[in-house]
């Protein structure tokens, strides 16, 4: 998020002294599936609980497989399956191209999994140089039916509700599409999630577009030198201004108001 | 919705569950042939109404079982999922038993878009109506720009896409002002766009769009006229003496030219001639790949700038104008334009106090100085760029030239002494790339030309070194000729390759370098010009010269040689990489061939040799937080052309310079280990990193130092080795409950090596010890805090005698303040510790913004103290420098920024 932000300006600035190893690229993740579907949504976020003209949107990407899914940002899921060729890193006199191919441009560098492995919601994130892991148990989450129904689009939707890291949640699924499977950790409806938010409106993920193309999309989990670490501990630290951050002697002072407060993750609270 | 309204309703749930009946609907989903089917999902929906009540899914023996309330007398049951077609049945409200046989059916489900967006999406590129977007308020296109969804300013004006900076702005197509976007996107009124358009994961070279994937977006604005004019202004003034600082830039955007345009002029030690220093990336290798050496073989001695602040102590009047511009041109070339004219006056005032330690003597010297430097100077670059599918070419010619005149008055004792410096220098650079496709890979073809003229001439009165002219009466001026002229050629021609975890990427090249030197050296005596060479040849006792060079001795002190130099090198880079490991090995194999001759001195050498310097790099992640570095390389490092030269040039008042011996060519071995632990999810960082050299060396340098501060430097063939150690480690941590990130580093330094002073050999060492902490606190959003220190601490040894030491210690405090978003407040205090004396400095600086015009107002107030001077030590192997900077008096600047 705003941290992972920063930490990648960090590597930005390491990358030119030596063109590092910590690219996320395609060699560091491993096919664990194909997906027959994929999801696209639209996440819009509020960074600052009080600033609420300031909303962050980007395109996020559900990919149903067989026996797991995967949701990534779209983005960050365009850069680790490599689009076109296999990435050839040119040493041409044009740094920038070392320097731009390497960088996910994503506010988001989070996958989660589920059902893999089985039985599991697997949440990884990537800090640099390295991955880190948690799960949690399937189907934890307690749905409150409503009888409130609405169309979105071709589907009939039905309301339902559920509580998840401090915040209240309201889910519009549609049993029209039989995949228990929606946005982020979400799940266990009997239909797809098209859109979820919570009740204050700060996290808002609706479904953009489905796609059910002929090409199988692969679906990929990092390979090795993954490190565990639990639900608490991961998010509390994500929270913290200078995550990740390591000083570098050089670092000049800000002279510019921080623009993009970041004080409102997604999981406020662990019970 | 609050948990306690959760509750509340729970509580009415649960009192109603006794008046509904409670059922558990059990059963099995088999498939046509009686198979258990898993994973469908069974729904229960009231009869007759829409809304669903609860739901099951079944196990892998196919089982399900589904409790539920509700007061419905019969229910509907479908079952559902992605590879059988729905079953529907109806069953009364009661516990009961049932079995839903279904049949294979594959669900089509039907590609579907939400809803129309208002942005248009094909294939990268998205496209915003900027109409539809902007408000009353809006004057800019920036300001527009931040109500686009996924587009967000900064505020320095950085444009970000999805979080992240984007490559480039273009207006329509053109790229005109590169990094420094912000003054199109601030002043470009927004009424002139009709489009902007986002290029999504855009790569700038067309040529590599479908082999080297960019996950950056670039901007397009698409005009909607023809012509959109804009510009923006930034005076200030202030006391004192009487300052002031004007920057105005005027900018034209048409479809197929654009201009941009500026101004800059100020008194209050702004030098904005900095601005031409910029190194983009592109430029950096560039720099590299022509020799280190300053143009400048003549020079006046000036004081060291202090290394702070630049508004506390330069003196100057800088007047830089600039103009830059961008034309399409057909078969898809475009051409850019960039001027620059600077004029500039420096002055520098100060102290300077030598102490240099020979082996028989310590020998003290105190000389003020005071300095005036008289820059002018024009460059021009012209950048012709084609940009295609199939073909990548960029061509830069570039033009420079300056008239600087400099003069110093030196104050010795009472002796003053006069310097007069004029060094205008003429170059023409031409730099080509292209890069193009044969067989699926990209070849990169570089030349690079370059051809530079430096004739230099130092007058210095009254005359020194008097003893070796012999004149008859007092010399009253010197005057020393250089001209140098070099020529410059490099070719290179590149590509990479790669197989399963292995890449080599081969670069083939040739470089060719030719350098003419002419120096002449004569004096006025009575005002009566003489070629300097009479002299007594006891004055110096320097083996190497010839005996018929000292039998005309006229030629002592007259260069005319050519040089010419070529390497001819292959070289490729190899990597293997795992998860764990990444071996790099490159050995560029070179032949080298020197080639110097001074026809009149009838002397000359010359040097062919093939080289390899391998370098290897090991890295090794031995767990997840641990990782390690290693690196061995052998280099073979030879002189420069300008370096030799036969006969004496007098580079400044004091040295008198001659380099009579075989070019140096000098071994060195490198050795350095890295170690670190990186551990982001406990914000814990450490790192250490050792790096020893050792270097055989060809040639030492006999520095005669004469009882008046002035010294002759003569190259000596005399084979030595110097040892170089280099320790630093750096941890650091961020604490969270105080909201502060300490850091420390640490860093030590030893070198060794030989000198050779009044024809002694001293061996010298030199020692650096370091500890930098520093304090970051972030007490809340709008109040940040940093301190640092140094503390450094340096001694000099002659063999085993501790020759002086020296400890400095150095403290920074910021304050950084935003009171409100329009306003910014930083103070600045700094203080510092040399021996025993003591330095403070304070600054303030105040900004505030009036957003809805975007008009900045700014206060700048620099050393507030008013501290007159500042001083300074350097060490040497066998000297130690004490230098006083005479400092701007306290000023107090005003400004205004706006747009026009």
């Amino acid at each position: 998020m705003k941290n992972t932000h920063l930490t990648k300006k960090i590597i930005i600035g390491l990358s030119i002294l030596f063109i590092c190893n910590a690219v996320i690229a395609k060699s560091d993740h491993k096919k664990i599936g194909e997906a027959e579907l994929k999801v696209l949504y639209t996440l819009s976020f509020q960074p600052d609980s009080l600033n609420s003209d300031n909303i962050i949107t980007e395109n996020m990407c559900l990919l149903v497989g067989d026996k797991a899914s995967m949701y990534v940002s779209y983005n960050n899921y365009m850069s680790i399956t490599g689009r076109g060729n296999q990435p050839v890193i040119i040493n041409t006199s044009e740094g920038i191209i070392i320097d731009g191919s390497n960088f996910v441009p994503s506010f988001f560098n989070y996958k989660i999994y589920k059902n893999y492995p089985e039985g599991k919601v697997t949440y990884t994130d990537f800090f640099p140089m390295d991955f880190y892991k948690y799960d949690e148990p399937m189907n934890s989450f307690t749905w409150e039916f409503t009888d409130e129904r609405k169309r979105m689009g071709i589907y009939s939707v039905q309301k339902a509700i559920t509580n998840y890291a401090g915040r209240t949640w309201e889910a519009w699924f549609t049993p029209d599409i039989p995949i228990n499977d929606g946005p982020y950790k979400f799940h266990g409806l009997p239909g797809l999630i098209l859109r979820i938010q919570d009740t204050r409106g700060h996290y808002v993920f609706e479904i953009n577009k489905i796609s059910t193309s002929e090409k199988k999309h692969p679906i990929v989990f990092p390979k090795a030198n993954i490190i565990n670490t639990d639900r608490v501990k991961f998010h509390t630290v994500e929270k913290t201004p200078f995550l990740g951050i390591e000083i570098i002697s050089h670092t000049p002072a800000p002279t510019q108001a921080p623009s993009n407060v970041f004080n409102n993750s997604l999981e406020l609270k662990f019970d | 919705m609050r948990p306690n309204i959760f509750l509340a309703f729970a509580l009415i749930l649960l009192f109603q569950c006794s008046l509904l009946s409670q059922s558990v609907i059990t059963g099995k989903v088999l498939d046509e042939n009686a198979k258990a089917l898993p994973n469908i999902n069974i729904l229960v929906y009231p009869h007759n109404r829409d809304a669903m009540i609860a739901f099951g899914v079944s196990s892998n023996d196919g089982a399900f079982s589904i409790r539920m309330t509700h007061s419905a007398d019969s229910l509907k049951i479908i079952a559902s999922s992605m590879h059988y077609r729905n079953d529907t049945i109806y069953i009364a409200n009661k516990s009961q038993e049932i079995t839903l046989a279904l049949e294979p059916e594959v669900k089509e489900l039907k590609e579907f878009v939400l809803k129309a967006s208002p942005i248009i999406q094909r294939g990268d590129t998205i496209s915003y109506l900027v109409s539809s977007f902007a408000g009353e308020a809006d004057r800019s296109i920036a300001d527009v720009l931040e109500r686009m969804p996924g587009i967000q300013i900064e505020s320095s004006g950085r444009i970000l896409y999805q979080g992240d900076p984007i490559q480039h702005l273009y207006v329509e197509g053109l790229d005109l002002m590169g990094g420094r976007y912000g003054l199109v996107s601030n002043n470009l009124p927004h009424q002139s766009v009709s489009t902007v358009e986002v290029l999504e994961n855009h790569q700038p070279i067309r040529i590599l769009e479908d082999m080297v994937p960019s996950y950056r977006a670039s901007l397009n604005i698409r005009l909607k006229n023809n012509v959109a004019t804009t510009g923006t202004a930034d005076i200030g003034s202030g006391l004192t003496p009487f300052l002031w600082d004007a920057n105005i830039t005027p900018m034209m955007f048409t479809r197929k030219f654009q201009v941009a345009g500026s101004y800059q002029a100020n008194n209050s030690g702004n030098d904005v001639s900095r601005q031409l220093n910029v190194l983009s990336m592109e430029n950096v290798r560039d720099a590299t790949a022509i020799s280190a050496l300053s143009n400048d073989m003549l020079s006046i001695p000036n004081l060291s700038p202090p290394d702070f602040n630049q508004r506390r102590y330069l003196e100057n009047n800088i007047h830089l104008a600039n103009a830059n511009s961008l034309t399409r041109l057909s078969n898809d070339l475009q051409l850019r334009t960039n001027l620059y004219y600077i004029y500039d006056v420096q002055q520098q005032e100060g102290l300077s106090k030598r102490t240099i330690y020979t082996p028989t003597d310590t020998l003290e010297f105190a000389e003020s100085i005071y300095n005036n430097f008289n820059h002018h100077y024009l460059q021009g670059e012209f950048t012709l760029n084609r940009n295609t599918k199939d073909n990548y070419l960029n061509n830069r010619l570039n033009f420079k030239t300056n008239w600087d005149k400099h003069n110093g008055s030196l104050m010795q004792d009472n002796d003053m002494l006069n310097q007069n410096l004029h060094n205008p220098f003429y170059s023409a650079s031409n730099r080509l790339v292209m890069i193009k496709p044969i067989k699926n890979r990209l070849v990169e073809f570089t030349t690079y030309l370059l051809y530079d003229q430096n004739p230099q001439t130092l007058v210095v009165s009254p005359g020194v070194f008097e003893n070796l002219f012999n004149p008859e009466s007092e010399i009253s001026e010197i005057h020393q000729d250089v001209n140098l002229q070099r020529m410059q050629a490099n070719q290179s021609i590149s590509f990479s390759t790669r197989w399963k975890n292995w890449t080599i990427s081969p670069r083939l090249g040739f470089q060719y370098k030719q350098n003419n030197l002419n120096s002449r050296t004569h004096f006025f005596e009575n005002g009566i010009r003489q070629e300097a060479g009479n002299f007594l040849n006891q004055a110096i006792s320097l083996e190497q010269l010839d005996d018929d060079v000292l039998n005309n001795t006229s030629s002592l002190f007259k260069n005319t040689y050519e040089g010419y130099n070529t390497r001819t090198y292959v070289q490729a880079e190899l990597n293997y990489k795992t998860n764990h490991l990444s071996l790099t090995a490159n050995a560029p194999v070179s032949h080298v061939y020197y080639s110097i001759e001074d026809k009149a001195l009838n002397k000359g050498q010359s040097v062919n040799s093939f080289v390899v310097d391998p370098r290897f790099t090991i890295d090794y992640k031995i767990s997840a937080f641990w990782r390690t570095r290693g690196t061995y390389s052998f280099n073979n490092l030879f002189g420069e052309l300008e370096e030799v030269h036969y006969a004496y040039i007098l580079k400044n008042y004091r040295i008198l310079h001659l380099n009579d011996a075989p070019l140096s060519r000098n071994e060195r071995h490198n050795f350095s280990a890295f170690l670190s632990y990186r551990n982001p999810i406990e914000s814990f960082f450490s790192s250490i990193n050792y790096n020893y050299s050792v270097t055989n060396n060809t040639m030492l340098f006999n520095t005669v130092i004469n009882d008046d501060g002035t010294s002759m430097v003569a190259a000596v063939e005399v084979p030595n080795t110097s040892y170089a150690h280099n320790v630093f480690a750096q941890t650091s941590k961020f604490f969270s409950p105080i909201r502060s990130t300490i850091a420390i580093q640490a860093h030590y330094s030893r070198f060794e090596r030989m000198q050779l002073v009044n024809d002694f050999s001293v061996y010298s060492i030199n020692n650096i010890y370091s500890l930098n902490p520093r304090l970051s606190i972030r007490f809340t959003q709008w109040l940040n805090a940093e301190y640092r220190a140094s503390f450094m601490y340096y001694d000099t040894y002659h063999a085993e005698n501790k020759i002086n030491d020296m400890s400095v210690i150095k403290n920074f405090l910021d304050f950084l303040i935003f009171p409100a978003r329009n306003q910014f407040i930083s103070i600045k205090g700094e203080y510092y510790m040399h021996e025993d004396k003591h330095n403070y400095f304070v600054d303030l600086h105040y900004r505030y913004t009036i957003r809805s015009r975007r008009i900045d107002l700014e206060a700048r107030w620099i050393n507030i103290l008013n501290n007159s001077s500042y001083q300074d030590f350097y060490v040497g192997a066998y000297s130690l420098v004490e230098n006083y900077y005479v400092l701007r008096p306290t000023q107090f600047i005003l400004s205004v920024k706006f747009s026009f």
